[in-house]
């Protein structure tokens, strides 16, 4: 906190966070060593990338991820826009509604998730992934973007509106360029939840060809029944998009989380 | 007038607008009606299901022969784990995008997926076994339920022989043990060489099941199988016993370390075909493991291991209490096939049912050491690696003539509670004498008693 | 005006609207339907049972096993992640800490893998020959190596440890922006006047992140009800239902069993809960703030 910290206290503190840390990177470097076991690394990740149809599934992620981002950022921007701006009617008890969708745990509407999947014939298509993962994302992200545009002086919006702007071109043109930092969380975050969702592919996604990244140790020890350093591989392959993603965005995700979470 | 001019323009520009919508449904309709019936070029798909570690996914002998003597049709196999399969089965099933030919096991499974299998019954009447075929196929009517043929058997299996490494057993010089007292001594010598003695997934609740049977056939022989149907009473002292006994495998260190977080596969089977464990429960499906095709894939799946070079065999497993009656074994059929009630292809799919279950594929499983469902196909030890090996399969045939019951326990909730009880058990959070009385409390429940 | 505004208003709100709407709120209403039939076949009818589902879970101990299993998970994982965050947050705020951005990425690293990969990936390190213990003994604790996966006295500890070892970024970056709000000035005027690092953590910096703990409490016991792919596919609910959860019992029941009306009675149990709790918590929180 203060510059005046002895130079013993400095090492001391140092040490500390190094002994905090290595509990962290303790279990990645443990993976990745498991990886090189087995037939040994270069085999095992040329399995993964040739012999598997591991760069099909992570397409069929992508794919899910790209709409399921889509749908969940225009449907909460627009949202925290009205609920942060506009003053309608039932405003704060449609937005409790909404928000009730954090609190619920997926699997507790697996039973009419069924029922809807198999009366819609959706049943190993990717809306009956993407659907239900927007549906729950939008709880979340609606709160941060909600928060954020709070912090959006109300001047410079009215200024626009007495020049002659109407609500949706305020939002365009005012609200979404200032909305920069929560729109790269917003996508990111859903991103992410959509590239690591394991249980609605598992439960709806069986054609082989159209499975998902979250499923590939499932297909893996399918084919390789134990061979556990490729499955491993796989795993490490599976978080290296995120991994890339999270490094390259990392400022603007920190700033965005923090000025949509605190209050 | 202008306005009349104006609609005349409208009424034309809709007229136009609506041939325009006209043909952009007709179109990609039209062209997917003209390409289907060019399908039938193609050969018929047959999504097969089943569970690991079942045949291989390349390569499999059965898709091989039968392709070559269907070639209109393809059969896709996709192998999952076992925890992993009923899940996926589920929903699957229900719609037309699931398997066509989905194993089931005896019990559970099979009152489970009923509704959403095809009757096989005209299938089998009409097929080379006759009206007769329920006499010429072991152990068909395990896999009947709400007056359904569920799934037509594939080959006969029992549990409770414990398989041992004879590669390890000779080269450390130890005995195969026949009680409990020698089971301890050959451990003891396994501890030495740090070779894990006996290895035991007790994570899945199948081997723990295939186990208590074990040991309660042991105790009273044959008193089980009226025990968990109501028809003997479950708390009594017997079934304590066994339960202590099933107790003292843990805590005397019989069973390894962690066993209660290591799933039989594929974790304490991989122990085993490593080398790295010298025994393992499991049951005459495991005869395949004598074969040379076998061992060739061993090395391969095990590289770096020298699973390739090991001999398996079994005996069936030692007295583990005092007085033990032992030799009898347990069992049925391994698993039948399933034909989905949605499936596009039934005509195929029972093709492919009656190659696996009464055609070439009993052979093909005959080759592998198992016991053809089909009662006309013998066993085959051509390609044993072990005249030794061979001394198994005769043994095994007599326990298979005279097997002392069904292995699977016919209700789902009283298997969950004979699960949960041996689990806990294991676990130290529940006496002998509770679990016992926890298991009547479920029969009861389940059989209106 | 007014109308206009109100129009405007839902239009703009509607997508939202609509696709929680059906999930969410249909999917709870059918639920609750769903707990009052006797119901085994998704293609099967269904008979009216009217409460006796519920008769049933207020009975069966492996419920109450789970609801236990829970409050231990959850109590555990937000307390301990807290105050990690907290920790790692006021330790990388100052300048006295080198490489300050390989740490922070470190610690966030965690989060972004999936939970399904970080599950799998534990269930292999923790057995009882795998890299946790090889650690342990390593470092000179044998003592404390364990059967974590296979002890039902450990098993639900492992999972604890296995979710802060995945969450705890998460605090640690909504603490660290709550400690960036802080103005500098004060606390360097603060420093300026005598105060020591106890007086300032607990004068100046103590009320200003009373929200984050708040947020972080309800989103954390929120996010212990939801958790399923943890138990599921590190231990599946035992050994011995030691790590049983709602949620797994749910899947339990309803994938595998095919016990729809069973099942859609837990989930409205599990539903409940989680309802009451943010309820709780809450109102709890603003009458404090008042």
């Amino acid at each position: 906190m203060s510059s005046r910290v002895s130079k013993k206290k400095r090492i001391l503190q140092n040490l500390v966070m190094i002994a905090f840390v290595i509990p962290f990177i303790f279990p990645l470097i443990s993976v990745i060593a498991r990886s090189a076991q087995g037939e040994g690394f270069i085999l095992n990740y040329k399995a993964v990338f040739l012999k598997s149809p591991f760069f099909q599934f992570a397409a069929n992620s992508l794919y899910i991820a790209s709409f399921t981002v889509l749908i969940t950022f225009i449907a909460t921007m627009l949202s925290a826009y009205a609920f942060s701006k506009i003053n309608f009617k039932g405003r704060s008890v449609l937005f409790i509604l909404l928000l009730g969708g954090l609190v619920l745990p997926g699997i507790a509407l697996v039973v009419p998730l069924f029922i809807l999947v198999a009366k819609l014939g959706a049943f190993n298509t990717y809306w009956a992934v993407i659907i239900p993962l927007a549906a729950g994302a939008i709880p979340f992200n609606l709160l941060l973007a909600k928060n954020y545009m709070d912090s959006i002086q109300n001047e410079i919006i009215e200024a626009a509106e007495i020049d002659g702007c109407n609500k949706f071109q305020v939002f365009l043109r005012i609200i979404l360029p200032l909305s920069k930092p929560i729109s790269s969380v917003i996508v990111i975050w859903t991103f992410l939840a959509s590239w690591n969702e394991f249980f609605l592919p598992v439960l709806f996604i069986q054609d082989p060809t159209k499975q998902t990244v979250s499923q590939v140790p499932q297909y893996f020890s399918g084919i390789y029944i134990s061979d556990y350093p490729k499955i491993f591989a796989a795993l490490i392959m599976t978080s290296i998009p995120t991994i890339i993603l999270y490094l390259v965005f990392q400022k603007n995700f920190e700033r965005g989380l923090s000025a949509g979470a605190v209050k | 007038m202008e306005g009349l001019k104006m609609s005349d323009q409208k009424r034309a520009d809709n007229r136009s607008r609506f041939k325009v919508l006209l043909a952009a449904i007709l179109l990609p309709l039209s062209l997917i009606v003209a390409t289907s019936p060019s399908a039938s070029a193609e050969p018929t798909v047959i999504n097969w299901w089943a569970w690991n570690p079942g045949g291989p996914v390349d390569d499999n002998p059965h898709i091989k022969a039968f392709e070559a003597a269907n070639p209109d049709i393809k059969v896709v196999l996709r192998n999952l784990a076992y925890e992993d399969y009923k899940n996926a089965l589920r929903l699957a099933v229900t719609t037309g995008e699931g398997p066509d030919v989905f194993g089931v096991q005896v019990g559970p499974l099979t009152d489970q997926y009923a509704s959403s299998a095809e009757d096989l019954t005209s299938y089998l009447s009409k097929s080379v076994l006759g009206s007769g075929w329920k006499k010429k196929m072991i152990g068909a009517d395990q896999l009947v339920s709400a007056g359904k043929q569920v799934a037509s058997p594939f080959y006969i299996s029992a549990a409770g022989l414990l398989w041992y490494n004879k590669t390890l057993f000779d080269k450390n010089k130890v005995t195969v043990p026949t009680d409990l007292a020698s089971f301890k001594a050959a451990c003891a010598k396994f501890k030495a060489v740090k070779i894990n003695c006996f290895i035991h997934g007790a994570k899945d609740a199948w081997v723990n099941l295939d186990m208590f049977q074990t040991i309660s056939n042991q105790i009273d022989p044959g008193n089980f199988y009226k025990a968990i149907k109501g028809e003997s009473k479950f708390n009594t002292p017997n079934y304590v016993k066994a339960f202590s006994t099933w107790k003292s495998l843990f805590t005397s260190g019989l069973v390894q370390k962690g066993s209660l977080g290591t799933p039989q596969y594929m974790d304490a089977y991989d122990s085993y075909m490593k080398g790295s464990s010298a025994m393992i429960l499991l049951g005459s499906w495991q005869n395949p493991q004598m074969t040379k095709t076998s061992a060739a894939l061993n090395a391969k799946t095990y590289a770096g291991t020298n699973a390739g070079k090991f001999l398996h065999m079994a005996v069936p497993m030692p007295g583990l209490v005092a007085k033990a009656k032992t030799g009898a074994l347990f069992g049925g059929p391994d698993l039948g096939w399933a034909m989905s009630s949605t499936s596009k292809n039934k005509a195929a799919a029972w093709k492919w049912i009656e190659f696996l279950t009464i055609g070439e594929g009993q052979k093909i499983m005959a080759g592998q050491g198992n016991q053809p469902a089909n009662i006309s196909v013998p066993i085959d030890t051509s390609d044993f690696l072990s005249s030794s090996q061979k001394g198994v399969v005769e043994m095994q045939a007599k326990a298979l003539a005279t097997m002392i019951g069904q292995r699977e326990i016919p209700n789902a909730d009283v298997q969950k509670a004979l699960a949960d009880a041996l689990s806990a058990v294991a676990a130290g959070t529940q006496s002998a004498t509770a679990a016992a009385t926890a298991v009547q409390k479920a029969i009861n429940l389940a059989y209106g008693l | 005006m007014k109308r206009n505004q109100n129009r405007i208003g839902l239009l703009f709100i509607s997508p939202s609207l609509i696709l929680v709407g059906v999930i969410v709120y249909f999917g709870i209403g059918y639920t609750f339907w769903g707990s009052t039939r006797e119901w085994s076949d998704i293609r099967s009818p269904s008979t009216s049972i009217g409460f006796s589902n519920f008769e049933k879970v207020a009975q069966d101990p492996i419920v109450y096993m789970a609801l236990k299993n829970i409050l231990i998970f959850g109590f555990l994982t937000v307390l301990i992640q807290m105050i990690l965050g907290f920790f790692a947050a006021v330790m990388l705020s100052g300048n006295t800490i080198i490489a300050r951005n390989i740490h922070k990425t470190f610690i966030f690293l965690p989060v972004i893998i999936s939970p399904a990969v970080t599950s799998i990936s534990f269930q292999q390190l923790m057995t009882p020959d795998g890299e946790v213990n090889s650690f342990l003994r390593l470092i000179g604790l044998d003592s404390l190596q364990q059967e974590w996966l296979a002890d039902p006295k450990v098993a639900l500890v492992s999972l604890v440890i296995i979710n802060i070892w995945q969450w705890t970024s998460f605090s640690f970056i909504l603490y660290q922006a709550a400690l960036t709000q802080i103005d500098q000035e004060t606390l360097e005027a603060a420093e300026i006047d005598g105060a020591n690092s106890r007086q300032m953590m607990a004068k100046i910096i103590a009320p200003q992140i009373k929200g984050t703990h708040l947020t972080l409490v309800i989103m954390g016991f929120i996010g212990s009800m939801k958790t399923f792919e943890l138990p599921f596919l590190v231990t599946r609910g035992g050994p011995a239902g030691s790590t049983e959860f709602l949620t797994t019992y749910i899947f339990d029941q309803t994938v595998l069993r095919f016990k729809f009306g069973y099942g859609s009675t837990l989930s409205v149990l599990l539903c409940l809960l989680s309802i009451i709790f943010t309820v709780v918590l809450i109102r709890n929180s603003r009458e404090r703030n008042m």
